[in-house]
């Protein structure tokens, strides 16, 4: 029970950290963004009163302090104010945009754990043979390969020249399949090299030394002995680089034309919309604090230890 | 050498997640990785030099129209076809090295000074600094990066410098985490011990057997970063927050090419190409350093 409240005291100071760093950044940082705002209608044109009503709608004309107090108690309430660009309110645009993210993202993660782990067993089998020394470079450029390019390509192959995918927009449910692959090749990249350096250590410790010469079959001594002790890193990389993909999904929603909290992002930081802004930062701080509670909570079931100090 | 770090620190959440592989697993030194090596830096090279004296490579101008040469594919004329607004794509993207390897490398001082300072702080300080150096980080690392280099872009305005500072600053924090345990070690290190004995100012202990040799497991990281600064300030290009056009980026091509992908595929795929290959190959780097570094101890 200590243990589960400390976690969830964990969580919750991720996102209050976001919640500080993004205000930090975007509103104490030298550079007037009204001005920036208004000067982006490229309107001077703009009426003393309307920059002041702007002004206030920021809190800009509040003290830093004061506003700080101010923003966070409305964020505590789940207000994240306004968005300058929509007129909307920041939560209900998040709202909407949320599901369409929370699919990508988990249709990422699937997909980069099934590959990634399976390709780590397989490079295991013989990980010193000449097919799998040359395989196990791929990875290396799985996660040197830029997001927006990888998008490009698959956009390229599998919509424009054989027509498998639809090539944006999430109407069906295979429209995520491309967008998922995009963000899942540097993600799954990483699961693979994390696991097969696992699957290699534990091979190397005397309880499977043991296991072998008491004469256990070779497939129990790695689903029973290697496998479980080589996913703990894994488990642990899956949680710890879920903003990978959360990063990623900025890229890969704006390429694919999906409406996602990614897109909305750099929607908002094209119009310099600093509310929206720093709402779908703490969003994704929520997310990425949320699927590292339940990474945890898979934890015990593969390591007994963890089990037991809990 | 006498003590370099045994912990592997991951380089993106900063935390240490694991110890270096003993001598059994470690992959041996062959001929291959030497010539990877080599191929790697040659990359590099090229890469740099195009940035610094782009006319070695091309006497094209980046922006002249050829007119009736509207999007063509690669040809003898031609290396990398042509755009849109039919100009020469590969003279764009030599040209393009320019802006953004020289972004890469602002975005690498900002990151390495701030991170190796307040690293260099935070491991020697302990105590008070210390803590709130490092709850500053944590709470810097709370944002995933790209994130935080997009918000920063927002407060700041667009342009490649703004784009290079924000991916700089988002940089300091895991730099700084990498240092401070590589000080760690340092300060427990017999010299800087016989050091304090023999009544050596600290100053003087910091900047001469601190910093050296705690930097020198850092150093590696700085290829690793090289790599991630790229591929972070093309993706800020690409989402159009970097150069104006008709300036030519890396990202920024590749984004322009975005409306011809169906009918002109040379136009994404030549310049992502050229991007990934520098990536590998200052991932390369980093890894060939890496796992050698250690074995000369």
């Amino acid at each position: 029970m200590k243990r589960l409240a400390l976690r969830f005291g964990q969580a919750a100071l991720v996102v209050w950290g976001a919640f500080t760093v993004s205000f930090v950044i975007l509103y104490l940082i030298p550079g007037d963004s009204v001005s920036v705002l208004l000067g982006a209608d490229g309107g001077t044109a703009v009426s003393p009163e309307q920059e002041a009503a702007l002004r206030s709608s920021l809190g800009l004309d509040q003290g830093f302090f004061e506003r700080y107090v101010h923003l966070a108690w409305q964020y505590l309430h789940l207000d994240f104010g306004n968005s300058v660009l929509y007129g909307a309110r920041v939560t209900d645009l998040l709202k909407n945009a949320l599901p369409s993210t929370i699919v990508l993202t988990l249709s990422a993660m699937v997909l980069s754990i099934v590959f990634g782990i399976a390709f780590a067993v397989a490079i295991s089998f013989r990980p010193d043979g000449r097919i799998a020394r040359t395989l196990r470079i791929l990875p290396a450029f799985g996660n040197a390969v830029p997001t927006f390019w990888i998008a490009l390509i698959l956009l390229q192959v599998f919509s424009f020249q054989i027509h498998i995918f639809p090539s944006s927009g999430d109407a069906q449910w295979y429209s995520v399949v491309l967008p998922a692959l995009t963000i899942a090749i540097p993600y799954g990249s990483m699961i693979a090299q994390v696991t097969l350096d696992g699957i290699l250590r534990a091979r190397a410790e005397l309880y499977v030394t043991t296991a072998v010469s008491k004469g256990l079959r070779p497939l129990d001594v790695h689903t029973r002995h290697v496998l479980p002790a080589s996913l703990l890193p894994t488990v642990s990389i899956i949680g710890l680089h879920f903003g990978t993909l959360l990063a990623g999904a900025v890229i890969s929603e704006t390429v694919y034309s999906r409406q996602g909290i990614g897109s909305l992002m750099q929607q908002a930081v094209v119009q310099r919309d600093l509310p929206l802004v720093q709402g779908t930062i703490v969003t994704t701080a929520i997310v990425f604090v949320i699927v590292n509670l339940l990474t945890d909570a898979v934890y015990p079931l593969i390591d007994p230890r963890a089990k037991v100090s809990s | 050498m006498t003590t370099a770090p045994s912990v592997i620190v991951d380089p993106i959440v900063g935390l240490e997640v694991g110890v270096t592989p003993d001598k059994r697993l470690r992959p041996r030194r062959t001929l291959g990785a030497r010539i990877g090596l080599g191929l790697c830096l040659a990359i590099i090279g090229v890469a740099v030099l195009a940035a610094a004296f782009p006319g070695w490579f091309t006497h094209t101008d980046p922006y002249k129209i050829f007119y009736g040469q509207h999007l063509k594919p690669p040809s003898w004329e031609h290396p990398f076809g042509t755009d849109n607004l039919s100009r020469d794509l590969y003279s764009r993207v030599v040209h393009g090295a320019h802006v953004s390897l020289t972004a890469s490398l602002l975005a690498l001082a900002i990151s390495f000074t701030g991170g190796t300072l307040l690293g260099l702080v935070a491991g020697s300080a302990g105590g008070f600094v210390d803590g709130v150096i490092m709850r500053v980080t944590d709470l810097m690392m709370s944002i995933p990066s790209l994130m935080m280099s997009l918000a920063i872009v927002a407060a700041l305005g667009f342009g490649t410098i703004n784009v290079a500072i924000a991916v700089g600053v988002a940089g300091i924090a895991a730099i700084t985490r990498l240092m401070r345990s590589s000080v760690l070690v340092v300060a427990r290190s017999a010299y800087v011990e016989a050091a304090v004995l023999s009544g050596v100012g600290w100053p003087t202990i910091l900047r001469k057997h601190v910093l050296p040799n705690s930097f020198a497991p850092v150093a590696a990281y700085i290829a690793l970063d090289f790599g991630a600064s790229i591929i972070a300030i093309s993706s800020l290009s690409f989402l159009g927050l970097g150069v104006k056009p008709p300036n030519p980026e890396w990202g920024a091509l590749v984004a322009d090419g975005r409306s011809f992908l169906a009918t002109a595929w040379w136009l994404t795929t030549i310049p992502g190409l050229v991007v990934t290959a520098v990536v590998v190959a200052a991932n390369g780097v980093f890894l060939y350093f890496q796992s050698s570094g250690r074995s000369s101890q």
